[in-house]
């Protein structure tokens, strides 16, 4: 089965309990105040150096309202993946980590729950190999690659889930990012669409963290505007939208939002990047932007486009005669949590 | 008299002097462009051993032939005027002419180059046409079909947007200069001023130097490229020859209102209008004498409308005393020689405002550069 060579290739089971512990929000200190074990204790479970016995498995599971099967060591955790996301600077560190437990917990739980529905991703790798090659020569790329007609694309999140890549709506805003994704090289992949972002600019992250996912093997200084060049062009090609931006307008541009499904910003900065308006014109649609107050709430909102493919295997496996009691052991979660975070946010 | 060559002694054949390359042409050349009506009256100014001339218009190849007879050694180049009036894709990187039936073909790229060649070109350039900020697609191509092109006579111009020059571009257009390998003339257009910030000289600067490029319709930016290891560079006679008008666009005069020609006041490093000059600047004093050879001593702002040839061979005198300047000192000197010239042309400003008795600011490049 695919997902064999994955598991074998993770890292040490212990830090699940880390996961789960940082995935509550709990410091090592509040664990053990909430479940009577020693804080030092509680640090070498986690760091391995001492075994899981069962009694403080239970333990430790009740306390953060978790299956005493997802840290007891018999499962191992998520593989080690990339994982690129905006704004890292200013990301604040109990939130970067709390959304890295965020991910290995998902990857654990999603693979579980797709079991044999997970289809290998189907995302290519062209890396940019010299200063020749831009991001929008892998956009095009991978459009044709995908056979995708010209013009808008219809739904981004179906398209990534229809190549085996997972989506999951999740509040990533503490983390003040849109979407965050993980790309291992050896498993599934999984995007986090942030539950709080407005439709059009989870369109254009989504396209940014694909954009990652072709180009990036590791953290650059450029990667993050690569990445969004990349999510410029795949989703709004030079080649279909130069002519319906020339000399555009405010107004001109609020009608192509729901075309292209993109914000204005990003229609505007498109227009400016293909040469459809000049730099002067750049600035005085920017200057619309912001004394209307349409750059922080602008028109026209888009709906988020909402994943299906982890709804759909749970709803298959229902079918078939399992509870989501089942499901939710199986998956390493709980019913609540099972229904809360993967059937009633997507 | 000369030793005999021992080679020849043995009976082994010469190899026949290396014709000079499109390269070899170039290099450390200060062109000048100029318009076909401007072309006779510029080309007698012009010191072959380190310039020539770039004829622009639409009677470009015969009045190139006629000067080729004039001037057997001068460097003359006809740029082509595709780049005003097509865009180039991928599809189409040249702008090549309808054909009109059997009688007249269409002509292909060579017959385009060769009507050069015949017309006395000592450099040929395909038409090339412009090609819009972003299109890396259509860039590369280009050079990727001028490296296909025989010939050691051949340069290839790139008329890019003047958006290209923004920082994430520069390392595309800095390898896509690399790939070609014919020397290549690049230019930025714009329906105003395409060098209009300092971060844009910075970025030209880094492209046409890195690149190995030749600073193409331009104006000081050209030498200031040249003075930091350009290939070469190619200033215009005329505003509308020191860039160009992508096509589309329709060019924005600063001053519509007034006709008097622009002309470089000497030791500034500053276009200025005559009739700006007059009204404007040298109100309280008188403007400054020139001694070029075009001015014999009379003030810089007397040339009116009808002057413009003269205003050209003017200017061209003044640019002409900064690039011989450049070009007499040795290549890891030339940054130092122009510095101090920028510098002293800030100094010159300072001292005109105190002569004439009000503020008077240094161009923008001009500052861009003492900063740099």
């Amino acid at each position: 089965m695919w997902y064999g060579r994955v598991m074998a290739e993770t890292a040490p089971a212990t830090s699940l309990l880390e996961a789960a512990r940082v995935s509550r929000g709990f410091t090592q200190a509040q664990l053990a105040k909430a479940s009577g074990l020693a804080q030092g204790v509680i640090s070498k479970l986690e760091s391995g150096l001492m075994p899981l016995e069962p009694a403080r498995v239970a333990t430790l599971a009740e306390a953060l309202g978790v299956p005493a099967a997802l840290i007891d060591g018999s499962t191992v955790h998520g593989p080690h993946a990339r994982v690129f996301h905006r704004k890292q600077a200013s990301l604040p560190a109990k939130a970067a980590n709390k959304l890295r437990a965020d991910m290995i917990l998902a990857h654990v739980r999603v693979s579980r729950l797709l079991g044999t529905d997970a289809q290998p991703p189907a995302i290519p790798r062209l890396p940019l190999t010299s200063d020749l090659d831009v991001p929008a020569d892998r956009a095009r790329e991978v459009r044709r690659m995908w056979g995708l007609p010209k013009g808008p694309i219809p739904n981004i999140v179906e398209l990534l889930e229809a190549r085996g890549v997972p989506c999951l709506m999740w509040d990533v805003s503490s983390a003040r990012v849109d979407a965050i994704a993980s790309w291992p090289t050896d498993a599934l992949p999984i995007v986090l669409l942030g539950s709080h972002a407005p439709g059009d600019r989870l369109r254009f992250t989504v396209a940014h963290e694909l954009g990652h996912a072709v180009m990036h093997e590791l953290p650059c200084v450029d990667c993050e505007r690569q990445a969004d060049e990349f999510a410029a062009e795949f989703l709004m090609p030079r080649a279909d939208i130069k002519d319906q931006l020339r000399d555009a307008t405010l107004p001109r541009l609020a009608q192509l939002k729901p075309v292209w499904g993109t914000s204005i910003s990003a229609l505007a900065r498109r227009a400016r990047d293909v040469g459809a308006i000049t730099d002067s014109q750049y600035r005085t649609l920017n200057i619309e932007l912001s004394a209307s107050g349409q750059r922080t709430q602008e028109p026209i909102p888009l709906p988020q486009e909402r994943p299906t493919a982890i709804t759909q295997s749970i709803a298959r496996r229902r079918a078939a005669g399992e509870t989501l009691d089942q499901i939710a052991t199986d998956a390493l979660t709980t019913v609540p949590e099972l229904t809360h975070q993967y059937l009633e946010a997507a | 008299m000369n030793a005999i060559d021992p080679t020849l002694a043995h009976g082994h054949p010469l190899a026949a002097p290396a014709r000079p390359t499109a390269h070899d042409r170039l290099r450390d050349k200060v062109l000048t462009i100029t318009s076909t009506e401007s072309a006779e009256a510029m080309a007698a100014h012009l010191d072959p051993s380190y310039e020539g001339l770039v004829i622009t218009g639409a009677d470009r190849l015969s009045k190139m032939r006629r000067l080729r007879r004039v001037f057997p050694e001068l460097l003359l180049i006809a740029e082509p005027d595709s780049h005003s009036k097509f865009e180039a894709t991928p599809d189409a990187l040249w702008h090549l002419p309808d054909g009109e039936g059997d009688l007249l073909p269409a002509p292909t790229l060579e017959d385009i180059l060769d009507g050069q060649r015949q017309s006395g070109a000592s450099i040929v350039l395909p038409p090339s046409g412009f090609i819009d900020v972003g299109d890396a697609d259509t860039l590369r191509a280009t050079v990727q079909a001028a490296n296909k092109l025989a010939g050691d006579d051949i340069a290839v111009p790139l008329y890019l947007a003047s958006g290209w020059l923004r920082p994430e571009h520069t390392n595309f257009l800095i390898a896509v200069m690399k790939l070609s390998t014919h020397p290549v003339l690049l230019s930025f257009g714009s329906s105003t001023n395409p060098l209009s910030t300092g971060r844009r000289h910075e970025i030209y600067r880094d492209v046409v130097v890195s690149g190995g490029v030749v600073s193409w319709r331009t104006d000081l930016a050209g030498l200031e490229a040249l003075a930091h290891g350009a290939l070469g560079a190619a200033i215009g006679a005329a505003p509308g020859l020191r860039r160009f008008t992508p096509p589309k666009d329709s060019g924005k005069a600063r001053r519509p209102d007034d006709p008097s020609p622009y002309v470089m006041i000497p030791r500034h490093m500053h276009y200025m209008k005559t009739g700006a000059m007059r009204e404007e600047l040298y109100v309280s004093a008188p403007a400054p004498s020139c001694r070029c050879r075009e001015c014999g001593g009379q003030r810089v702002d007397r040339f009116t409308e009808k002057q413009k040839d003269a205003a050209a061979r003017h200017n061209h005198a003044v640019i002409d005393e900064y690039a011989r300047a450049i070009l007499d000192a040795d290549s890891r000197r030339r940054p130092l020689v122009w510095r101090g010239m920028v510098h002293d042309a800030l100094v010159a400003h300072e001292a005109t405002a105190a002569t004439v008795g009000r503020p008077w600011n240094a161009p923008l490049d001009v500052t861009v550069w003492a900063e740099s």
